[in-house]
């Protein structure tokens, strides 16, 4: 069981506060989403957790001990998926596979999943966006790191993938602590555990789509 | 490692295309591995970075930071760098 925590994060760009004390917890076992209108700072805090930008300040811990965040590349803690395709375009599926494991057994559970093996002679940049969503994510899911952070897994995808996507989340949640982000508010709520609407640089409890609305996120007429 | 030496390939083609033209403008091969190991690689970090930026995170997510990528690249680099740069004196 492990347990990421982080308080008093705080970044600012200029001027312009973007988060404002937020504060976030995760266990192993346990997914959390992040809802929040574009520009108020999903991906920022994402990319501060896994140490690609600097907060202003930020108070991290993991399994209750004081963490330095940019340790967290080095020692592996936490996997992420961003926004935009990470992969190299020009390599084959079944090539970038060994890249990131050498156990057979690891390459194996990949490369034997149903959607993966159909595409396993494709190079990665003729693949469709659910495809290429679905693989980047299991490749980044079969990491041994404890937590794993999702900035829009949902996005843009067909709904077959959006499935196999929740699918391959409800069987990894056992093993890691997941934080994810997205609008596709429908998805999430079928996925997480724990649900957070971040505004004006705090996250807020949510616990239905009602909430959302009432915090304007949602308009009223989103039901209809 | 394959995973690196995977970033090695793209840095290195870039690094040596630019030593080549510094090389070729200077009309000294001197240039090719001074430049080899030291300026041509934050210009050929600077050019992937420019490029490939997202690409990175292939490597973050396995604990490679932009560090420590361009210290190995550096540290791969200096031997052929300087063998080269004992040749190209020796020759010359």
């Amino acid at each position: 069981m492990h347990k990421l925590s982080v308080t008093e994060l705080t970044k600012a760009f200029g001027t312009n506060p973007v988060l404002d004390y937020a504060a976030i917890e995760c266990k192993t076992g346990e997914i959390v989403s992040i809802f929040g209108r574009n520009g108020t700072g999903k991906s920022t805090l994402l990319k501060i957790l896994f140490g690609t930008l600097k907060a202003d300040r930020i108070r991290l811990s993991i399994n209750d001990k004081p963490f330095v965040v940019e340790e967290v590349i080095p020692q592996q803690k936490i996997a992420y998926l961003p926004q935009v395709s990470f992969l190299p375009k020009s390599i084959k599926v079944r090539d970038v596979v060994p890249l990131y494991y050498t156990s057979e057994i690891k390459q194996d559970n990949i490369l034997y999943d149903p959607v993966i093996a159909k595409i396993a002679n494709t190079k990665v940049g003729s693949l469709s966006m659910g495809q290429l969503r679905y693989f980047e994510l299991l490749l980044i899911g079969n990491l041994s790191h404890p937590f794993l952070m999702l900035d829009e897994p949902f996005s843009m995808i067909e709904p077959l993938y959006r499935d196999k996507i929740r699918e391959f989340l409800f069987d990894l949640k056992f093993t890691k602590g997941i934080i994810l982000t997205d609008h596709y508010y429908d998805d999430v709520f079928s996925v997480a555990d724990r649900n957070l609407l971040l505004k004006n640089g705090r996250l807020i409890a949510i616990n239905n789509k009602e909430d959302l609305t009432d915090h304007g996120y949602l308009s009223g007429n989103t039901f209809l | 490692m394959r995973l690196f030496l995977n970033y090695y390939k793209t840095v290195t083609l870039i690094n040596c295309c630019f030593c080549l033209c510094v090389a070729t403008i200077m009309l000294n091969v001197i240039w090719f591995p001074i430049l080899f190991c030291t300026l041509g690689i934050a210009v050929s970090m600077f050019v992937y970075n420019f490029f490939f930026k997202d690409q990175y995170y292939f490597y973050y997510n396995m604990g490679y930071t932009k560090k420590k990528l361009a210290l190995i690249t550096f540290g791969i680099n200096l031997i052929p760098g300087i063998v080269l740069l004992l040749l190209v004196l020796i020759l010359s």
